[in-house]
């Protein structure tokens, strides 16, 4: 099926090439591009040990996809690299189609179809978007996959790193300006299935585990308001959750395959967000929060992320530092967990972005990650130390 | 040692020459669009607004067409640079993550400024850039970039 999808796009791609529109807008426009990553990491050393199946130390770029560099001495090609290819043919001036098929190292070359919607123009400010779709939780969601649209190697993991990025649904996008501000929001629903899903692989069940993952009910918004340089987003989303292991998950004690999947029950979530940029003459400044309560639930999650950076000419040098909490706010769910946190992890990261032409770059990243879990709690990972060198271009 | 004031003449000579072989530094540009357009006039946050995606309709009312310089012309980097202090590559990275979701259609590229010209001229609502040399009546100037 994927490599299916990736022909047709490959095709509608070579068919349309550049945009092949009438000066006039009249008739069916078709549009073709797409975008490429090829990054190689290097482990530089850290915590060693057999972590769920993982051969630590371990760097883990993205849950979502179980991308994790692993504690192998060779250079790692897979976990962050990808092709994307997207199609799109707009029928009038305000009816469209666009689909996205992205290939990536985190699956041996496998295809996702991660966009595919139909656009419908109401007026100039409201557009609804019905179909597959990315989730909005994040400042860098809609581009996560697009790595010339980013400053770093790879989103900042413990901000960036859930169970399903995208969704199939509906969403209504309002797009106004006013007294020099410029505003975005959106309404979206929908539900999504992930069926062996990244996430659980990485958190815990291991790296041969099959975790089927299904958010339904999803619904919220998000707001972005811009001004000059300076940017802001708010988000909340609520959703049902429910985490299905179909496999036998990994055994920290006897370090195997033998805990039976056992039915898991649905529960509820509330995600509550915000992000502050400001991109102001040289300096590049932003920060981003988002805080997840589980009503009925034992544990909150929280995450933030902090970054500068500077522009030199074509060099972006940027540091960026990371955390994730998970508190616990029911006593006595962890065997020898302190107080209030059970799970935690910072990253300080150091990197540099070099715009090789207009539309590629060249990106060297350091990433050192501290494990500051409780001991009661698994999969930790404990400390590492990761390279890597990245090539971003779009087409 | 060159005396003080031949220095100055000399520089200056040096100076007049690098303007030369530069012909963007002393043409200038301009903001375009169609001949028999109704819009008049943007000032520079729209012109920025709308060439960073920021906004994409008119102060008419009507959704815009955004017309490019090509990648390797210094046009375009000069453009970005003077209209969103932004270069050239960090206006194309806003564009992808606008285009690949969703949320906007980048410029389309003309092969030159008379290419330029006659998508502006031949499509309605579009505006593009241009050295101000290159100007005929097929165009309007909506907005001089300094």
């Amino acid at each position: 099926m994927g490599k299916m999808i990736v022909r047709m796009l490959i095709l509608l791609c070579m068919l349309v090439g550049e945009a092949s529109m009438a000066d006039d807008g009249s008739g069916p426009q078709f549009s073709g591009s797409g975008f490429l990553t090829l990054t190689a990491g290097k482990m530089l050393g850290g915590t060693r040990g057999n972590v769920g199946g993982f051969n630590c130390p371990c760097y883990v770029s993205d849950y979502a996809q179980a991308a994790i560099y692993d504690g192998r001495s060779a250079l790692q090609w897979g976990p962050d690299s990808k092709l994307g290819l997207q199609g799109g043919v707009a029928l009038d001036d305000r009816f469209s189609v666009t689909a996205q098929v992205v290939s990536r190292g985190a699956r041996r070359g496998g295809a996702d179809l991660e966009w595919l919607y139909g656009s419908y123009r109401l007026n100039d400010r409201l557009t609804l978007q019905v179909g597959r779709q990315r989730l909005p939780m994040f400042y860098y969601s809609d581009s996560q996959d697009i790595g010339f649209a980013l400053p770093w190697t790879h989103l900042p993991t413990w901000l960036y790193g859930w169970q399903v990025v995208n969704y199939n649904g509906a969403k209504l996008k309002y797009q106004d300006q006013f007294n020099g501000w410029s505003a975005n929001a959106n309404l979206f629903a929908g539900n999504e299935h992930r069926g062996n899903g990244g996430y659980w692989k990485v958190y815990g069940n291991g790296a041969q585990s099959v975790t089927d993952v299904d958010w339904t009910n999803i619904a919220g918004g998000d707001l972005t308001l811009a001004r000059d340089w300076f940017e802001t987003r708010i988000v909340y989303m609520q959703s049902n959750t429910r985490d299905q292991p179909v496999s036998n998950s990994w055994n920290f004690s006897t370090l195997a395959y033998d805990l039976p999947p056992t039915p898991a029950p649905v529960a509820r979530q509330q995600i509550y967000g915000a992000t502050l940029k400001a991109d102001y003459r040289n300096w590049l400044l932003y920060y981003e929060l988002i805080n997840i309560k589980h009503p009925g639930l034992s544990y909150r999650d929280y995450s933030q992320n902090i970054a500068a950076g500077y522009r030199y000419g074509k060099w972006l040098p940027m540091v960026t530092w990371g955390e994730y909490w998970g508190k616990v706010v029911t006593a006595g769910v962890l065997p020898n967990a302190p107080p209030s946190v059970a799970n935690s992890q910072q990253t300080y990261t150091l990197s540099v972005r070099y715009d090789l032409t207009v539309s590629s770059d060249l990106k060297a990243e350091y990433d050192m990650t501290r494990d500051v879990s409780s001991p009661g709690f698994n999969p930790r990972y404990g400390s590492s130390r990761l390279l890597t060198l990245a090539y971003d271009m779009v087409f | 040692m060159i005396p003080v004031t031949r220095r100055k003449v000399l520089l200056g000579c040096a100076l007049a020459a690098l303007l030369a072989l530069s012909p963007i530094a002393l043409a200038g540009e301009v903001v375009v669009t169609g001949a028999k357009s109704s819009l008049n006039a943007l000032d520079r946050d729209q012109v920025r607004d709308l060439f960073l995606g920021h906004m994409s309709t008119l102060p008419t009312g009507r959704n815009a067409t955004l017309v490019d310089q090509p990648q390797s012309s210094p046009l375009r980097d000069e453009f970005y640079l003077k209209v969103a202090n932004k270069s050239a590559a960090q206006a194309r990275a806003l564009w992808a993550k606008l285009y690949f979701t969703g949320r906007g259609v980048p410029p389309r590229e003309g092969l030159d400024s008379a290419d330029v010209k006659r998508i502006v001229n031949s499509t309605p609502d579009a505006i593009g850039y241009i050295e101000e040399s290159a100007l005929d009546s097929s165009v309007k100037v909506i907005f001089v970039v300094k």
